[in-house]
Formats: structure tokens, sequence, C-alpha cells
């Protein structure tokens, strides 16, 4: 079969999302498909820019392609006969973040572009063959804001049998693309008010030159060179796998995220238990509290207490780690099943 | 410097495109500058031409010191820092323009003609640069919308492909996407003159409905033995199996990568007096008239293997596509 999947992407940016659609591409292939992945590139400009790209994936032609796989916002907005989406997220600056700090100012413009986006949010992804999403968290925000219905499909990860535990060594470790809405800087801040010996290490590349200069200005201020390891570059598979097969501990800390992030699901099979956000959003379908992670309010000092219970209490951290991998096994999410669904 | 390549891909057809973007990616890395690319589709549905470059002319692509476009219509993207390499334009709309080949010289058609002609000219007149893929499109670029480029002739690109593929004794390989100005009617006539040899043709990226009218023109005219059909492009392996390469396309602008990669092995290209390569396989290979099929053979049989011809390599190639 002949497979388009389209995506939108920012340039010299890649994260979960891009993995596991270079993933899905790979698995199709595998399975004897022929697939092109398509990449739109998302502008910074929430105005024009982004009506001209919503205009511009409207004005494409995939009929060539036996079936067309969308993703992130707005690349469902195309036009074609058998339109599949796997829905990361839609634009949430105009539903649950809209008028907050993440989100688009209610002022003119920002109101109008919500009525675009909303309206065609509606007629295309209602239009659509068939409709997934990767958190139950984004099939809830769809029903409540657009009223339409979807099916949730966890994404598998790649070689997850690759992740093992190697140790529960002294540091806690954060792999993630690294911005503001994923609140490396809570992290950092958190080091500040450890009372134990207990490390942190945050690999990732930083898009923005702004929020690495505050990273680097914190950990310089405070003095935390010799408790924080940052590493502004993309780490390898195996780089990622050894570290956090030898950590103590994962973080995810995404502000009201749809997914439970790949990371979790890394430090799940690695047998790590993982410290999240009570507002980091997808994390409470995979974590439960003080079973397989810790749920903390989002700030520095009660990270900081999180990440010391578990330097201090090594044996219960241990168990949480068994506990989660045995969790994520337990769920069974393949490739094949994912495919099968996607391909209906 | 902060390089963002983009290609297109053409639904049944192109993946030198594609390739190519791939690999000047890897390149550019390897090479130190901070590079990504992405692949915007295209589809040869000749009424939506203008709406589909229209799509293109709306997207905005920043943030990057210098954008590399691969393809048509890619090559009109915005940016003040554009380098353009070309393999073809839109060849329904100029080579096989009112031909079997092309599309009706219709005034429906002369209208998107003409605004294709002036969207061309103006777009690419702020590139900084365009290369072409072949003399004859350089040619056609400055004659028909009077825009001048160089020459830059693509290396071989190789394909990653675990499939694993024997060939028969005596094999002559073609590639193709069995699409109307590649000739597939010259593959049957081919097969039924040979006396020992097996035509392989490698499909790549067929048409469903192309492939179904080749295989049943194979059975009607009981070539199973002398024509193998497979779905894939020609591993890089099987050119040294094979006796010669057959190319069939008519008036193509474009050099295929299957004949560049063939040229690069030492493999005799048996082309057709017609076709669009002769400038950089006319000194290596043997040509044919496609009204004299059955010849073929012979002329695979008593042309000897020649020497590998040394083409650019990706990495001479990127260090012109960004000498400037």
């Amino acid at each position: 079969m002949k497979i388009a999947l389209l995506n939108t992407m920012t340039p010299f940016v890649r994260g979960g999302a891009e993995i596991l659609v270079d993933d899905l591409q790979y698995e199709l292939r595998k399975r004897g498909h022929h697939v092109v992945l398509f990449k739109i590139p998302f502008p910074y400009d929430y105005t024009l820019p982004l009506m001209n790209t919503m205009l511009a994936i409207k004005s494409m032609n995939l009929g060539d392609y036996d079936q067309v796989i969308c993703f992130k916002f707005p690349s469902f907005v195309v036009k074609h006969k058998k339109k599949t989406l796997w829905m990361f997220h839609q634009f949430r600056q105009v539903y649950e973040l809209y008028d907050h700090e993440y989100g688009m100012s209610s002022d003119g413009i920002g109101a109008a572009i919500k009525e675009v986006i909303t309206s065609n949010d509606f007629n295309e992804i209602g239009e659509a063959h068939s409709v997934f999403t990767n958190a139950s968290e984004v099939s809830n925000r769809l029903k409540k804001y657009n009223g339409l219905n979807s099916t949730v499909l966890t994404p598998p990860l790649k070689n997850w049998e690759l992740y093992h535990n190697l140790e529960y060594g002294d540091y806690i470790y954060y792999p993630s693309r690294v911005t503001d809405i994923k609140r490396q800087h809570l992290a950092v801040e958190a080091m500040r008010y450890v009372k134990s010996d207990v490390k942190l290490i945050i690999d990732g590349v930083c898009g923005g030159e702004d929020y690495e200069n505050n990273i680097m200005d914190t950990i310089k201020r405070y003095k935390l060179e010799n408790k924080i390891e940052r590493n502004n570059r993309w780490v390898t598979d195996d780089e990622k796998i050894e570290k956090m097969g030898k950590s103590l501990a994962c973080l995810y800390l995404a502000y009201k995220e749809d997914s439970c992030g790949f990371t979790s699901m890394e430090a799940f099979y690695s047998a790590k238990p993982v410290i999240s956000f009570t507002d980091s959003g997808g994390t409470y379908e995979l974590i439960e509290h003080n079973r397989t992670g810790i749920f903390t309010e989002p700030n520095a000092i009660n990270l900081a207490k999180a990440m010391d219970e578990l330097y201090l209490d090594r044996k219960n951290t241990e168990k949480m780690g068994k506990a989660a991998r045995d969790e994520i096994i337990k769920r069974d999410i393949t490739w094949d099943e994912t495919i099968r669904r996607l391909l209906l | 410097m902060k390089i963002l390549i983009v290609g297109n891909v053409i639904g049944n057809e192109n993946y030198e495109e594609d390739l190519l973007v791939k690999q000047l990616e890897i390149e550019l890395k390897n090479i130190g500058h901070i590079t990504d690319s992405f692949l915007l589709p295209f589809s040869r549905n000749f009424l939506t031409a203008l709406d589909q470059i229209f799509s293109y002319r709306l997207l905005e692509i920043n943030d990057c010191d210098l954008l590399i476009t691969v393809g048509y219509p890619a090559c009109l993207l915005k940016h003040p820092n554009k380098i353009v390499y070309l393999f073809e334009t839109l060849p329904h709309y100029w080579e096989y323009w009112d031909s079997e080949y092309g599309i009706l010289g219709n005034v429906q058609y002369s209208n998107i003609k003409v605004a294709l002609i002036g969207i061309d000219q103006k777009i690419l007149a702020t590139a900084k640069k365009i290369y072409c893929n072949s003399q004859l499109l350089k040619d056609d670029l400055m004659r028909n919308i009077g825009i001048a480029s160089e020459v830059l002739y693509c290396p071989p690109l190789f394909v990653k492909d675990d499939k694993d593929v024997k060939l028969p004794e005596n094999s002559i390989i073609c590639e193709t996407n069995l699409l109307p100005y590649e000739r597939p009617e010259l593959l049957i006539e081919c097969a039924k003159n040979f006396k020992s040899s097996v035509l392989n043709i490698f499909v790549p990226n067929a048409d469903i409905v192309y492939m179904e009218t080749l295989e049943k023109l194979v059975v009607e005219n009981k070539l199973e033995s002398k024509l193998k059909i497979m779905n894939t492009a020609i591993p890089d392996e099987v050119y040294h199996l094979a006796n010669g390469y057959l190319l069939t396309d008519f008036q193509r602008r474009k050099i295929p990568n299957a004949v560049v990669k063939a040229m690069n092995m030492g493999l005799p290209v048996i082309y057709p007096h017609d076709s669009g390569v002769i400038e950089v396989v006319g000194k290596y290979g043997v040509e044919y008239d496609p009204l004299e099929m059955n010849l073929i053979e012979a002329k695979c049989i008593n042309h000897k293997k020649k020497p590998k011809i040394a083409l650019n390599t990706i990495s001479e190639f990127v260090e012109i596509l960004v000498s400037e």
C-alpha cells in the first residue's frame, strides 16, 4: 500500500513526536508498504503565517497515495479520501492554554485565530476516516472542545527491549527536548533545596538560547556545578539507555502534556520510578503515585523533597522501579497491533 | 552554517530527490554544518499544479542561513538565500507538451502554462544559484523562461536495501516506473526478441494500473521466462551481475539515478537515440533505434563492459553546491 505520513516540524528541533513518526515509517516499510514522510515547517508566528500554513496544507495534493496518516496540528487539515489521524495534540494555545501563560491571548487577533482553528479542527477532524490519539488527555480535550470522538492508541517504544536496569546510581536522569514547557528549570532549581547527595543529569538539545542561558545561570549562581550535569546536545540511544540504566530514577516534568512522554516509558522499561508534577497531564496514565513513581506539586521545593526521598530510601526506590517495569510489560504496547489499527 | 534542505516527492515517480536530500543532509553534517531536511508532496495532477505551487509559496521557511531546494516545485519556496537543484521541471507542460506523453495544448492548459511561466520566471530569478541535472534542462530554462543556470551532474545515490535479488544468467536490467514517457511497450518488444537473455525490470514506485497492465502483457505474450518484474529499485549488487542496462525513456531531462549508477559501475547502458541522456551516456553506452528492438540483445552481447566512469562524488557535489 502507498502511504503518506504527514507531520509538521520545527526545523533543527527533534523531539518524541518526530522519533515516533520516524519509527512508524520504519515499521511500515518493514511490513512492505511504500511510505513517504512529508514534513511541513511550522511557523514561529502564530498569526498570519500560521493561517498560511493551514491553507498550504489544504492545497496540497496527496491523491497518489492510498492512505494519509496525519499527526501534529495542522497536518490533519489536508484533504484525502482515506485520512487517518494519529493526533498527538491540537493547537493547545487556543484550547486549554487559551488566555494563559503559554497560550494565545484573547485580544482581537487571538480570538479570530482561535475561531479559525477551532472551526477547522471540527470540520477536518470530523471528516477523517478514523481518529486516534496518543493519550486520553488528547481524546478528552477533543471531546470537550470539539465534541468529537476518538480512540487512544498508545505509541509503542522502538527497541523497548534494549532498555534495562544496570544499577540504582546516585543521579536522577532527565533526557528530553529542553524547553520551558518541559520545565527543566524547576529541576535545576530543585537542586538548591536537596538535602541528600543526589545528583541530576539533564540531557537534550535546547531550542531557545534564552532558556539555556537561564538554566546555566542558575547552575552558576547557586554553585550547582558539582550536583548537575547539563549536556546540550542530541544523545544517542545507546548513551541514553546506559545513563538511564545506571540512574536512580527519572524525571518527566512537562506542563499539561497530553501523553505520558517517551522518557517515562523508557524509564519504566529501565525499571526506574519517575517523578512527575501533578499538572503534567498524560503521566497520570502511566505512573501510579508511590507505587511506580511520585507526583509532586509543581515547584522546586516539593520536587527536591521527592528526589531526596528516592535517594534516601533506596530499597523502596528499587521496589518502585521493578513495579514500573512490570506495569509497562503488562500493557503489551506493540507495533504490530498499532499498525493493524492504523491501517483498518 | 544552518542549512535546511527541502525536496519534493512526486507520488508515482521520482525518488532521486528524496535520496539526494538525505545524502546532502548527511554530507553537510559531516563537514560541520547544522543541517535539517524535509520533503513536500507534489502530484502530477495537471489541473491542480497551480494550487499546489501556491501551497509551496505560502509556507514560511526561516531560521536557516541557507535553503537548498531539490526538485520542482520545491525550488519555488520563499527564502532570501536559496540554492536550487533541478532534475526536471514539469515535463508534461514542456518537453511532452501537446504530445502523446504530455497534456493536450488546449486553452485551459495553455492558460495554466502561461501562469507557470510567469511564476517560474519571477521566483527562480530570486535564487542565488540554480544548478541543473543535465545540459538539456539548462538549455530549456534559458530558452523557455530566460533563466541562467549551471549544469551539475548528480552523483550516484545509493539505496540501502536489504532485499536479496538473484538474477538469472544473461540478464539485462532496467529500472522504470512504467510511466508513458518511459515507454514500457518497448520492454515487451525487447523481451519478445530475446533468444537467450532475460530482461529484469525493477519497478520502485509504479501506479498499480500500470503495473497490472504490464503483468497482463507479459502473460498475453508468453514472456514469463524472458521478462521478470521486481517491485524495488535496483539493489547495488545487481549492477555487477547484469550484462547491460536498458533505458527506454523518451526525451527525459532527468538523468535517472539507475543510469548514473550503471555508468559508475561500468555497465553498458543501451539507450534509445531519442532519449534525453545522450550528453552523459553517449560516449559510454550503446545507442539503439526504438523501431529496431530486435537488435538489443546482440548489442548487449557484443558490447563488453566498460571501465568504471569517475562521476562526481557526493562530497564533490556538495562542495560545488555550497561553494559560494
